[in-house]
């Protein structure tokens, strides 16, 4: 269908537009006008991509200034899904007769996208890194063609990627034509014309209308700075299923030290030693080649060599010393031994028996009192140690890793004072004696690494399923958004079943909360809930713990009062751990289980991998339960750092956060089931506190539109009896008409819900007409912000 | 008391679905009907209008059918949502069933699988004989064995063994009742249903609790319906749906007629003076009635069914006549715009015989009917009134 949002004319690739797909789209060309940033939450399951992506498509192709689309999800799958969608998009707007040039990429990590027949078929992405680039390293190239000059063929014995050689001599000839590339269509296209698909993408990114990938790549400041960089200003810039994004943000910017990698780090610190003796014996030229470079203070032409992302500054580009580097680590052998004393250094602080935190000035002091080591060498650590392991010409670089780590540490322990808190943890649990020390560098604020992003781009919309409380994200991260908007989910059938299960059919309050939870009442309840559930729900249950620590212990009490066993004959139980290869074979053994009528119940964490990416939609997963809210580990040092740091700076009151966190959470593992209109499912919320009007109110609007007086403050047998109805009620057949989806055939104007949950071009017309009198109307009143622009303009 | 039947439906309290349509006061308001009663009704006129047009939506009909009933019997049926329990319901409406169906399919052969235990049995072979069935539901199906899960696939292998020997032209049906929401099953089922479909093997599947995707699937890809109850009366009404013919679908698109061969045996001659005889279907049982094979001329004891010497299908003309009826339906009434608010807005000749609702007509008399006669005339009468 074919409809106007002002003047701008969309094509949407069903015949029928939700009406909260249509409100988004409005919202969001409405910031963009402005340019200007906005959070917008929708609910999963409701085409938000296809959304968003119609919307800005039809934007880039009408307007003349041609924005560029940087479109950021968290995981490959994710990514690949939206690449599908854009491939959709445009080939409906193809049919439509809209034919433009269009260059639609997408961007991941080589391990996804090499094509090299041996080192494709490495399973882990840091080692397909490694020995990519020893295939690929300039100086590895070097060595080829003077090999290649001097002797004969025989004596050839480095080898070169064909694919990386053949796309690095075709220099700017190397383009694909245009189109949308999923993944597997690129691999596709560098196959056959023996193109790098990994590195042609990154040569293509500065061409490309639309450019998917993830978040690191404009958030990490090592990957940022080489991909990102050459982004105009005007480009927009979305972060889907962004409801994390804080966490995104502050990891990129930490680090944790281990025992295991100071040993490494000091192995590695003699290799170069040695590599350096070495090399000054034999040709000792290009030492002093270095040395007279460093000391020009030109900073090295090579950083941004494409291949070398490790080798990578860790802060951010605004705060990288444009100076030369200082002189008492110019002298390789120097340099080394500087590392060398800090790494002892290091290691010494890791004896101490007890917890250690302090602020990196603090922690900068002591460096000088013992060490002698200055703040200013220390901030040059990672680019020093770059420069000499070019200079070194070494390419194995996963053995390095360690100690790039250790310096990427340095650098940005004395780079960044706020913000920022070391903390080490000499046992990993209170109650250990043997010691297994952990020193945490941890950025506590959000705005830092994400403000480089607003501060470059004009538009950035965040958007996720959950975003509620969605005051807490501008805050958090540190911006003004021109539009902030929640959609309702319409529907004519109301296909989600929330229920707050507060007590158990004994009447017994239950609740996760640290005092009672280990209640043998409540655990007994909790054993109850899940009983009750496995009997009724069809095929898959999927079930939420606060922390693996908790589901433990309850499964392990489970076991012993017998419930387990009586779980056992309805279903089958699958535990999620923290391994992730264990993870996923019981993620494949559950779907198996779930197809074939078996039927399984999968026990898993809420902050684990399960309730992050894994959708359970349909059969997979007919209910839901949260066993207690799940509040992060409050006795967490970092997690105390962090509230305090939100408290002193952002004025967010540790609670609040820790509620917003605990919902935001929740809400992710309960929207876990509902993946669609079509898709049904019963999220059961066990704990008490629930049902108090503080949580509920941070509950995604969508979902607390589901949240009725009825399914407040249940015991176990209400919610039971509720949902079996539910189950009946939702296995009736439904005509297209009467729920509207947007997928398979219609027939139009049945006796149907169109109109509902569904709008034809012609209501979006109607509907369009009178907003526009809406906000002449309300255009006199003027008032500050979202609501006039699109009227003046 | 068949026209009281028809009736039913309005008579009780309602279906449990209604309730939730009472609860979703949105919904309600936006039909600009003004009060709720108005727009519950409607609601319920709907329901029966669609009932009625999926009936009668295909011409095309086997009338020779051969169906394996299968019912769970495992411990899942011994739930109490439906009163007494769900073995009992099932049962009754079973036994409810097979008359109903023999009464409108004369000519077809029904056998019974039972699965429980991970296992499945067969309790009655195929035969066209409704009385063996009902024994057999008597005898066989206490409700206090019941146990463990049911076995789908056993179930439905066993089906397809019985089903197998069944001869071309008739349709190939395994309707089944499930209870539970698990099935305990010794392969992957998805490898049989291929085979299936190879044997034109149709799987229906009466749900009694909830949605479970593997009998969604199965009857999805063998052309089956996978229907869920609401409640005693809504599985009532569904299993009252298979007695009616399936539309008869040809896997080679062949659309010719096909022929088979009938007898019409006679009765024997009444005798003054009651006499016991031996008949050739139930070799130990005295019987006092008995009909002989016009071909082989053997003596059988009830009608229809199968010569157990010759193998001639055996029926009576009357009851060849009664599964026409699935043949030449009466044509489906059309919605008119008039509103029959009282008895005197309609015309005198009019059938109507309650108030309230809309009126529809027959496409070829033009007459007159209120939703309650349409649904009598054709569920039960199979002739238009008005036509005659
Ligand atoms: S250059 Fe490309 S194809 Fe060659 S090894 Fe590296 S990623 Fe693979
Ligand atoms: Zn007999
Ligand atoms: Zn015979
Ligand atoms: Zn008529």
């Amino acid at each position: 269908m074919k409809f106007y949002l002002d003047d701008l004319p969309i094509l949407f690739p069903y015949d029928y537009v939700y009406p909260e797909q249509y409100a988004y789209m409005r919202d969001m060309k409405r910031a963009l006008d402005g340019k200007g940033h906005c959070l917008l939450e929708m609910p999963s399951g409701t085409g938000k991509t296809v959304s968003l992506l119609s919307l800005i498509v039809a934007y880039q192709l009408h307007y003349p200034e041609r924005r560029k689309l940087i479109y950021c999800s968290r995981t490959v799958p994710e990514i690949e899904k939206a690449l599908a969608e854009l491939k959709r998009l445009m080939d409906y707007r193809h049919a439509q007769g809209a034919k433009e040039p269009f260059l639609g990429l997408g961007l991941t990590s080589r391990r996804n996208l090499c094509v090299h027949p041996d080192v494709s078929r490495e399973k882990h992405g840091e080692t397909v890194d490694a020995r990519c680039r020893s295939l690929t390293a300039p100086w590895v190239r070097e060595q080829h063609q003077q090999q290649q000059q001097t002797g004969d063929q025989m004596n050839v014995d480095v080898e070169l990627c064909a694919f990386y050689e053949h796309l690095e001599n075709a220099d700017d000839s190397a383009t694909i034509p245009s189109g949308v590339y999923t993944l597997e269509d690129m691999k596709e296209w560098g196959r056959e014309n023996t193109y790098c698909p990994y590195f042609l993408a990154r040569r293509m990114i500065p061409f490309a209308n639309v450019v998917i990938f993830s978040y690191h790549y404009l958030l990490d400041p090592k990957i940022a700075e080489l991909v990102s960089k050459e982004m105009s200003k005007d480009s927009i810039v979305v972060f889907d299923e962004a409801h994390n994004i804080d966490n995104v943000c502050t990891e990129s910017l930490s680090i944790d030290i281990t025992r295991p990698m100071l040993d490494a780090s000091a192995r590695s610190c003699r290799a170069l030693m040695d590599k350096v003796t070495e090399l000054k014996a034999s040709n000792s030229e290009k030492l002093q080649n270095e040395y007279s470079r460093l000391v020009e203070g030109l900073r090295e032409v090579q950083a941004a060599r494409e291949t070398e992302e490790l080798m990578a500054n860790p802060v951010l580009p605004e705060d990288i010393l444009h100076e030369s580097i200082p002189g008492n680590i110019r002298r390789a052998e120097h340099f080394v031994a500087f590392l060398q004393r800090f790494v002892e250094y290091l290691k010494t602080r890791m004896r101490v028996l007890h917890v250690v935190s302090e602020n990196s000035n603090a922690f900068l002091q002591h460096v000088k009192e013992v060490t002698f080591i200055d703040k200013k060498p220390l901030r040059f650590t990672s680019e020093r140690l770059g420069s000499l392991i070019r200079t070194l010409e070494l390419s194995d670089l996963a053995d390095f890793r360690n100690l790039q780590k250790v310096a990427a540490f340095a650098t940005l322990v004395s780079t960044y004072q706020k913000g920022f808190l070391l903390i080490l943890e000499p046992f990993e649990n209170d109650q250990d004696t043997i010691p297994n020390p952990v020193l945490h560098f941890v950025c506590l604020d959000a705005t830092i690494a994400i403000k480089p992003v607003f501060d470059r781009f004009s538009s950035v919309i965040i958007t996720s399923g959950t975003l509620s409380p969605m005051e807490l994200y501008p805050t958090l991260l540190g911006f003004k958004p021109l539009v902030i908007e929640s959609y309702p989910m319409t529907l004519t059938r109301n296909c989600f079943l929330p229920l707050m299960v507060t007590r158990g059919s004994d009447q017994v309050a239950i609740s996760s909360k640290f005092e009672v939870r280990n209640d043998l009442a409540v655990v007994r309840n909790f054993g109850n809930i899940l009983l009750e559930f496995a009997k009724i729900t069809p095929d898959g249950l999927v079930c939420f713990f606060p922390s693996y620590l908790y589901m433990e212990s309850i499964v392990s009490a489970w076991n012993d009062i017998g419930m387990l066993q009586e779980v056992l004959k309805y279903k089958l139980i699958f535990i999620e751990t923290p391994d992730a290869a264990e993870t996923s074979i019981a993620l494949e053994n559950y779907r198996t289980a779930c197809n074939n009528g078996r039927g399984a119940v999968l026990l898993s964490v809420a902050r684990g991998k399960v309730s992050e990416g894994v959708d359970f939609d349909h059969q997979y997963g007919r209910a839901v339960i949260l066993f207690g809210i799940p509040y992060q580990y409050t006795e967490s040092r970092l997690l105390k750092a962090r509230l305090e740091y939100l408290r002193d700076h952002s004025n967010i009151r540790e609670n609040d956060f820790l509620t917003f966190d605990a919902m935001r959470h929740g809400a992710q593992c309960v929207g876990r089931v509902l993946r669609g209109k079509s898709d049904y499912g019963i999220m059961v919320f066990a704990d008490k506190r629930f049902a108090r009007q503080d949580k509920r109110a941070k509950l995604p609007k969508w979902l607390a539109r589901g949240v009725t007086d009825a399914s407040l403050n249940l015991s176990t047998d209400m919610a039971v009896a509720l949902s079996k109805q539910f189950l009946r009620v939702m296995a009736q057949p439904v005509g297209d008409a009467e729920q509207g989806t947007q997928g398979g055939t219609r027939v139009a104007g049945r006796h149907g819900r169109v109109g509902v949950s569904l709008w034809d071009e012609k209501m979006v017309a109607d509907v369009a007409a009178a907003e526009r009198i809406q906000q002449q109307k309300s255009a006199g009143v003027l008032q500050p912000g979202t609501v006039g622009i699109a009227a003046l303009r | 008391m068949d026209l009281l039947d028809a009736d039913d439906d309005v008579k009780k309290a309602g279906y449990a679905w209604e309730d939730t349509y009472k609860r979703s006061w949105d919904l309600l308001l936006e039909d600009e009907a003004g009060s709720l009663e108005t727009a519950v009704d409607r609601l319920k006129q709907q329901l029966k209008r669609a009932r009625r047009t999926l009936r009668f939506g295909t011409v095309r009909r086997g009338i020779v059918r051969n169906v394996v009933l299968v019912l769970d019997a495992s411990a899942a049926m011994a739930e109490q949502d439906l009163k007494p329990n769900r073995m009992e319901t099932t049962l009754k409406l079973a036994r409810q069933f097979i008359t109903a169906f023999f009464d409108q399919n004369p000519l077809s052969h029904l056998s019974i699988v039972v699965t429980r235990g991970g296992l499945a049995e067969r309790w009655t072979q195929a035969s066209g004989n409704p009385t063996d069935h009902i024994d057999a539901l008597q005898s066989k199906g206490p409700t206090r064995d019941l146990y463990g899960e049911p076995s789908l696939l056993n179930a439905l292998s066993l089906a397809r063994t019985i089903l197998a020997h069944a001869p071309a032209h008739g349709t190939r049906e395994v309707l089944t009742v499930f209870g539970s929401l698990t099935s305990c099953d010794p392969g992957n089922i998805y490898d049989l249903i291929p085979q299936l479909n190879q044997d034109r093997i149709t799987v229906n599947i009466i749900g009694l609790a909830s949605e479970v995707h593997v009998c969604k699937a199965v009857c999805a890809s063998t052309r089956g319906q996978y229907r869920v109850i609401m409640n005693e009366d809504h599985f009532d009404e569904i299993m009252t749906g298979w007695t009616p013919p399936p539309p008869l679908v040809r896997e080679d698109g062949d659309a010719r007629p096909r022929l088979m061969e009938m007898g019409f045996p006679r009765r024997r001659k009444p005798r003054r003076r009651p006499v016991s005889f031996l008949c050739a279907c139930h070799p130990f049982r005295p019987e006092q009635r008995g009909f002989t094979c016009p071909r082989c001329l053997s003596v059988v004891c009830e009608l229809p069914t199968e010569c157990p010497v010759c193998a001639l299908t055996l029926v009576s003309s009357p009851l060849l006549a009664r599964s026409y009826h699935h043949l030449f339906p009466v044509m489906p009434y059309v919605a008119t715009n008039l509103v029959a608010s009282t008895h005197s807005a309609l015309p005198p000749s009019a059938f109507a015989a309650t108030i309230l609702g809309g009126v529809y007509a027959c496409p070829s008399c033009r007459q007159p009917f209120c939703l309650d006669c349409d649904i009598y005339v054709h569920s039960h009468l199979h002739n238009c009134p008005g036509c005659i």
